[in-house]
């Protein structure tokens, strides 16, 4: 390997990656999406921590 | 098992085996037998993925765990679909653009031979071993619950991964465990219903939710700070994030998966695949745990889990003591069992629920104390500890699954196992020929040869791990330890990689140096305190960075050791 991987991988990125990834328009909204889901999964889970808390001893 | 179950069973295998055939000729040499010609669709990549991580101990020891302590060990996962975009961003084009076999290939190049080689060995010993005790553990559950011989069960096991895993390498490794994973997504959507179906009449989905919740098993986030409470949101995300990357990042069984698909945004969509899967998939994993936890509210469960234990007692002097507590675990399951059906009458009548509950609380109590002090019964009269987790979900299936259903899941079980014991196998052998025969021994051999040495290195690590698992018993504690002492180096691990992506001065003899200080320190913290272990990733990770960083900048810094230039534009 001869030249700087990371400007390798990033022509490759630009070659093979652009355009839409199934329904979003880059892998950035994809990420994006993805950072979207964990916090929604904390959220849930937390919830369920508070409402699914049906003691009512301590 | 009925004949029916024995058939169910019996198409598993004869399925498994006649796909991997069908695959196994879409192979070309040695890049088709270690990285199927790099020409695999991006879902069949991603559940492989999946199913590399999820072994039989996942399904059964997961369901367990949630009987026991209810749904935090999810929070173990929620930082994974993070991983993976750290995944996609940085370290997947690195490898698939070095056109490396191994991740430990791509460090040779990055620095020198010798952190090459310390990396592969570390995988080699951790990953060896593991695949034994991949065999190992579902083996010994089946005995136990099934009757079944564990030598048989390991050896069979062993003989038909290692055969479809020889016939059609990672191709076959590939296809087999996407059936596989289906099989299991179809074995959690099969338990979740026959639970539900098997409790008793008028109990509804409500009810278990209720009951879960009065009992605070559906408590899935902990926000406390304590560093010795095992799962809380902070070590879950944090050293949770580091172990999941570490795993991911730097382990070959999960490396090679995405070095198969056909281009760099198949392996990217692969990760993202397994981002949007994986937490909900432990979600309904734990869920059923928490669920077996309800049922066993109505029917009387075993005081411990683990028949071959149990028989031990039942044949020594303290057989009357475990029967005394048998009695007194029936009286107080009777009362709890009265307690909750008076719970839910009075729920839906809107009477008064306190007094019920303390009654379920105080019952619940009484109940694990009893259960405590059966497992030191059990201890006493075998001479060490006794863990009945793993036998929780299966006591269930064999004891209240319909016939037929019953073998799906034994096949489940099974398939869990299969699917990580290949990966496994595939790995070790590439790391075994790339990164030592090819590198070492034979550099300018023919294609052929490297081929044929493949598949005789397959052989010998399934040899060698049904060796582990047939001897695992009589190693016992020793093996546990060395495993656990193998997931001491997995932050250490991720560190050098880190080291070689981001540090631009990093050298060859500041990445070995830094590996040695991150595993050293990592040993002597679990020595002398009780840190929970998934800090030590974090740990690991920031000392290899630190001193390896340290350590480059006063030997010379990047061209100090050979390598490919420095990463970092």
């Amino acid at each position: 390997m001869t030249e700087n991987p990371l400007e390798a991988a990033r022509a490759v990125e630009e070659d093979e990656d652009a355009g839409p990834i199934g329904p979003f328009p880059n892998w950035t909204a994809v990420y994006v999406s993805v950072v979207i889901f964990v916090v929604a999964c904390i959220a849930f889970l937390a919830w369920i921590t508070v409402a699914l808390d049906f003691s009512v001893v301590s | 098992m009925s004949p029916i179950d024995w058939g169910v069973f019996a198409v598993y295998f004869v399925g498994v085996i006649w796909f991997a055939w069908l695959q196994s000729r879409k192979n070309e040499g040695t890049e088709g037998y270690f990285l199927a010609n790099r020409s695999l669709p991006w879902a069949a990549v991603g559940l492989s993925v999946m199913a590399t991580q999820a072994s039989a101990i996942t399904f059964i020891g997961t369901t367990g765990q949630a009987f026991d302590e209810g749904m935090e060990f999810i929070q173990i996962y929620l930082p994974q679909p993070l991983v993976m975009i750290l995944l996609c961003t940085l370290f997947v084009p690195f490898f698939y653009r070095s056109k490396v076999y191994t991740a430990y290939e791509y460090l040779e190049r990055r620095f020198d031979p010798k952190t090459r080689s310390l990396t592969a060995f570390l995988f080699l010993v951790s990953r060896g071993l593991a695949a034994g005790l991949v065999l190992y553990a579902p083996a010994i559950v089946l005995s136990v619950i099934m009757g079944w011989d564990e030598t048989v069960t390991i050896l069979i096991m062993a003989a038909v991964t290692i055969g479809y895993t020889l016939m059609g390498g990672i191709t076959a490794v590939i296809w087999t465990d996407v059936v596989q994973m289906i099989m299991i997504f179809v074995g959690m959507g099969v338990a979740l219903f026959i639970l539900f179906t098997t409790l008793p009449d008028g109990v509804g989905v409500g009810d278990v939710a209720y009951i879960g919740g009065v009992q605070d098993m559906w408590r899935s986030i902990d926000w406390s700070w304590d560093p010795s409470n095992r799962y809380t949101i902070w070590s879950g995300m944090i050293g949770g994030f580091f172990l999941a990357l570490a795993y991911f990042g730097t382990d070959q069984s999960q490396v090679q998966r995405y070095l198969t698909a056909s281009s760099l945004k198949q392996s990217r969509l692969s990760l993202i695949f397994n981002a949007f899967l994986k937490v909900p998939m432990q979600f309904f994993i734990l869920s059923i745990g928490v669920l077996l936890f309800v049922f066993y509210h109505f029917e009387q469960p075993p005081l411990v889990f683990n028949n071959a234990e149990v028989e031990q007692v039942m044949a020594s002097d303290r057989a009357d003591d475990y029967r005394a507590l048998e009695a007194e675990q029936t009286r107080i399951h009777g009362e709890r069992r009265e307690a909750t059906m008076e719970l839910l009458d009075a729920r839906e009548s809107g009477g008064d629920l306190a007094p019920l509950q303390l009654r379920i609380a105080d019952a619940d109590e009484q109940l694990v104390e009893l259960r405590r002090e059966a497992k030191a019964v059990v201890a006493d009269v075998r001479g060490g500890s006794s863990n009945d987790v793993n036998y929780i979900f299966p006591t269930y299936i064999i004891t209240y699954i319909p016939i037929g259903v019953l073998g799906l899941m034994i096949a489940v079980i099974f398939a869990a196992a299969m699917s990580s014991l290949d990966s496994e196998l595939t790995a070790l052998s590439s790391a075994t020929v790339i990164d030592f025969y090819k590198r070492w021994f034979r550099p300018d051999a023919s294609d052929a040869h490297y081929l044929f040495v493949s598949k005789v290195s397959t052989f010998v690590w399934g040899v060698l791990a049904c060796g582990v698992a047939l001897f695992a018993g009589q190693l016992g504690s020793l093996i546990e330890a060395v495993n656990q002492v193998g997931s001491y180096f997995y932050g250490s691990l991720l560190g050098v990689f880190l080291l070689a992506f981001l540090v631009k001065r990093a050298n060859g003899h500041g990445a070995f140096v830094g590996l040695i200080a991150g595993m050293g320190v990592v040993f002597g913290l679990e020595l002398v305190t009780d840190i929970a272990y998934l800090w030590f990733n974090v740990i690991g990770t920031v000392v290899v960075l630190v001193v390896g960083t340290v350590v480059s900048g006063m030997t010379g810094g990047p061209d100090a050791t050979r390598g490919a230039p420095a990463v970092q534009s």
